[in-house]
């Protein structure tokens, strides 16, 4: 079929953002395409076409793969009564057709496989079993022999009440069933469950996110759909959710389990429960959102684990060797407080509060095998964002937290993105890594710019970086390899990836700003990233451009001109929420529905200002309370500003009421 | 003082494949490149791609058991292929050796069952516990695929299994501007099947 110009344009520019869609982004659609949109999405969410059955997915790479043990998916018996389609039978020459091609196909295969192996087994460090999830870190921090990460979940709320962090190994023997989270069976909590043995059954009468074996991207499972889950994968269910785990299988299957609750979980017949370790009650100490981390660590013989003050709750289980934990006071962190001796079968809560583990020694003479749960806030406070205590109640305080001004980029980087990212440690994300097309991206080259707000980020680049060390107010280049710390900001124009590790043993958490060619479509294991903005930018910047972040502090009735039109500016509701007014054919203030209530921004949402033909009005704290925003900007440097610019210290702004509004402020070049 | 040569050594320790050991974190390109000699490397795309290359062979098939036997034979294929390996998109090479064997798949069981097979069943329909099981199986998608012509179902599908339109170009053997119009023209003729009115014309929303 002939298709005019503008239908062939309309379709290049669909499938451009559907592109984008599909790799995990929500792309910006033209107006026109909203409905056509609108359907990809929906056709995208109702695709509910099963994975393939972790038993088939075992056995053929068992077949494809003769000498690598079933690591990834041990079920030694058909676990569960599958769903089957009923299909007419085969005809038997079709069927042995298909096989026997498969068949001879894998007898030229095996032998060179079997070649390869015969030659790559000798090889320092090699491993006959593949390392399939979960997957070793590739950087440890010395003297850990090894480290994996078990499980890995944002929680965003902590319940109320007295809610603590258990973690257990529960057995199910043949037949058994277990169900956790009921009103009698445990009552609501988080939970995060990784099958270690065998095959379980999964029935939950809510929404569960699943992780399979080697697969970092969760899948959904809508409720009331029994789902078999292999030794290696990892499922998440939410508080509210009941969940009953069913062992089908003639073998015993083994969960461990990582749940906050407030209630133990009862023990029926049939079903053995060993709690490994178990935390204070939070009893509201923490705010959400929050990390949840666990993982099994090998520590060398005599060998220390360094540990930080970083808040939040930390669960040490010794499952193999003998440890000596140095517990200090977070106020005087090089004080020995206590110090626990702990082997194997033992826990200890090393983050009570009132104490954390400075450090963790292996006292030999083999090494220690440890798991440790830690419970950490996701939001890290940045050390510049605390208002002064003696603002005025009307007043706001703005605070600088990113300023960079990058050279050279190029005039294909579309992508304005803001993240907040935390990185596990030994995780490692390569920033501005992109792939053939858009098959799976890092982010892409471009203008990018970092602030460690917790914890010390080691970074590897072939190119210069510039880096503003906390409180300075010049930057230096730096190439190599180097660590930034708590405050520090860096920016680059990345044209050769740049690796951001965690060497450390403890998470880091970095406000990620970046204008790329691609969006940021991956992400490595161990590394979680609230994404703040992501935005397709139609007219982007280039060559020297400036990325700003701001936070400004808004007071009950607090409020703001929106800014200058112009450039797309970022405004991302971190707390609280605000009313917006927008200005309708030129009349200033004027609310876009006159005697309707003004359209609210509750966090986390974000919205694009400063476009000329819908400029927004005013920005203003309805109360009571004070909300926060943050306001990212991706905009052409000023031709005499300085090469890099850091964080500035907090500013009072003007109170926000009264009819003569001041713009929400903008950063100025020093 | 004086020494003597050291002697050449005849032994060498052997070469780590590609250097260091494959991990998660590396590009397809990166593990296609050892895996045809090293099996980490091949399990970890293994896992990466089992699932989407299973779930567009039971798009397309239909069945669970059509579905494992294509996706087997498209690891077998992409294990045999990976020395010969030199395409610029991974996920594009395999989905050409997915659609490929699913076509396959799909003629063969085109022709109808041996005519001896007809006098041993009874009764053709399927029982109602057949047709419940069937129908549990038949998902809305496959429903709302079946709405579509050939060309642009085989686009759509591929959509689902997550490629870009210039990897769909390269496994289909087609255009980019061919693609991008029939995925257009396949919304279209979906978007009312899926509820979704038309898009008012104008400006943006405030909110």
């Amino acid at each position: 079929m002939p298709t005019d110009p503008i239908t062939a344009a309309r379709a290049a520019r669909f499938g451009h953002h559907w592109d984008e869609l599909a790799l995990g982004w929500p792309a910006e659609f033209g107006a026109d395409d909203a409905d056509l949109a609108a359907a990809v999405r929906r056709l995208h969410a109702l695709d509910d076409t099963p994975g393939p059955d972790p038993e088939f997915a075992a056995r053929l790479l068992a077949t494809l793969q003769p000498t690598a043990p079933p690591v990834r998916l041990a079920a030694p018996t058909r676990p569960v009564p599958v769903r089957r389609v009923v299909v007419p039978p085969p005809s038997p020459a079709r069927r042995s057709g298909s096989m026997a091609a498969v068949t001879a196909t894998l007898l030229l295969l095996v032998g060179t496989l079997l070649a390869g192996l015969i030659v790559g087994s000798h090889g320092p460090g090699r491993s006959a079993a593949p390392p399939l999830a979960p997957q070793a870190d590739r950087s440890l921090p010395p003297g850990v022999l090894a480290q994996t990460i078990l499980v890995q979940q944002r929680l965003n709320d902590l319940l109320a009440g007295n809610a603590r962090l258990r973690v257990t190994d529960a057995v199910l023997q043949p037949g058994a069933t277990w169900t956790v989270g009921g009103e009698e069976t445990g009552g609501p909590g988080h939970a995060v469950v990784r099958v270690e043995q065998n095959v379980a059954t999964l029935t939950a009468d809510g929404p569960v996110q699943v992780s399979r074996a080697g697969s970092p991207a969760p899948i959904a499972l809508a409720a009331g759909t029994p789902t078999p889950v292999a030794a290696g994968d990892t499922v998440y269910v939410p508080a509210g959710v009941v969940a009953t785990w069913a062992n089908a299988s003639g073998h015993p299957t083994s969960l461990l389990t990582t749940r906050l609750a407030a209630v133990p979980v009862p023990v029926p017949a049939g079903v053995a429960v060993a709690t490994l370790a178990e935390g204070e009650p939070l009893a509201g100490a923490m705010r959400p959102p929050a990390d949840l981390l666990l993982r099994r660590v090998v520590l060398a013989a005599d060998a220390t684990l360094p540990g930080q003050v970083t808040g939040g709750l930390k669960l040490v289980a010794v499952e193999a060797g003998t440890v000596a934990i140095t517990l200090a006071a977070p106020t005087a962190p090089q004080t020995t407080v206590d110090v626990r001796m702990v082997a194997a079968g033992g826990s200890v809560d090393v983050n009570d509060g009132k104490t954390f583990a400075s450090g963790i020694q292996s006292l030999g003479p083999g090494p220690a095998t440890l798991l440790i749960a830690t419970l950490t806030p996701a939001f890290a406070p940045s050390p510049i964002s605390s208002p002064p205590a003696a603002i005025s109640a009307q007043a706001s305080s703005v605070a600088t937290m990113l300023l960079a001004r990058v050279d050279g980029v190029p005039a294909n980087a579309y992508y304005a993105q803001l993240d907040r990212a935390t990185l596990s440690p030994g995780a490692s994300w390569t920033i501005g890594a992109g792939r053939a097309g858009l098959a799976g991206s890092l982010g892409g080259p471009g203008a990018w710019a970092w602030l460690v707000e917790s914890g010390d980020l080691t970074v590897a680049a072939d190119g210069p970086v510039a880096v503003t060390p906390l409180l300075s107010q010049t930057s230096a280049d730096q190439t190599g390899t180097f660590t930034l710390h708590l405050g520090d900001q860096a920016s680059a124009m990345v044209g050769p990836p740049v690796a951001l590790r965690n060497d450390t043993a403890n998470p880091v958490t970095l406000l990620v700003a970046s204008l790329s060619q691609h969006a940021r479509t991956e992400l490595p294991s161990g590394v979680v990233v609230d994404q703040l903005v992501s935005a397709f930018v139609a007219d982007p910047p280039t060559g020297a451009v400036e990325l700003s972040v701001q936070r400004t502090v808004f007071r009950d009735g607090g409020g703001f001109a929106g800014p200058e039109p112009g450039a797309p500016v970022y405004l991302i509701a971190e707390s609280g929420g605000f009313d917006l007014t927008w200005e309708v054919r030129g009349t200033p203030a004027a609310n876009a529905n006159p005697g309707a209530t003004p359209p609210r921004l509750v966090a986390p949402a974000w919205i694009v200002a400063g476009d000329p033909a819908h400029p927004l009005a005013t920005i203003a704290n309805p109360g009571p309370g004070k909300s926060t925003l943050l306001r990212f900007a991706v905009a052409p440097a000023a031709a005499d500003a300085a090469s890099v610019l850091g964080p500035q210290p907090l500013i009072d702004a003007p109170a926000g009421d009264g009819p003569a509004l001041p713009r929400i402020p903008t950063p100025s070049p020093r | 003082m004086e020494t003597s040569p050291q002697p050449t050594l005849a032994i060498r320790p052997p070469k780590l494949v590609g250097g260091t050991p494959p991990t998660e974190a590396m590009t397809d390109a990166e593990l296609a490149e050892r895996a045809a000699a090293d099996p980490q490397a091949f399990a970890l795309l293994y896992a990466r791609y089992l699932d989407p290359v299973y779930r567009y062979c039971l798009r397309r098939l239909g069945s669970r058991a059509a579905a494992e036997d294509a996706a087997s034979i498209v690891f077998t294929k992409v294990l045999a292929g990976l020395p010969r390996y030199r395409a610029e998109s991974f996920r594009a090479w395999l989905f050409t050796i997915a659609h490929h064997v699913v076509v396959d798949q799909y003629r063969e069981a085109r022709p109808s069952q041996p005519l001896e097979d007809a006098f041993a069943v009874a009764d053709a329909a399927p029982s109602p516990e057949e047709a419940a099981i069937a129908a549990e199986d038949r998902s809305t998608v496959r429903a709302l695929l079946d709405l579509l012509t050939e060309r642009q179902r085989e686009v759509v599908e591929l959509r689902l299994a997550g490629l870009t339109g210039a990897e769909i170009a390269r496994a289909l053997g087609r255009s980019q501007s061919d693609v991008n119009v029939t995925q257009f023209r396949a919304m279209a003729r979906l978007r009312e099947r899926l509820g979704v009115p038309p898009a008012p014309k104008g400006g943006r929303h405030a909110n």
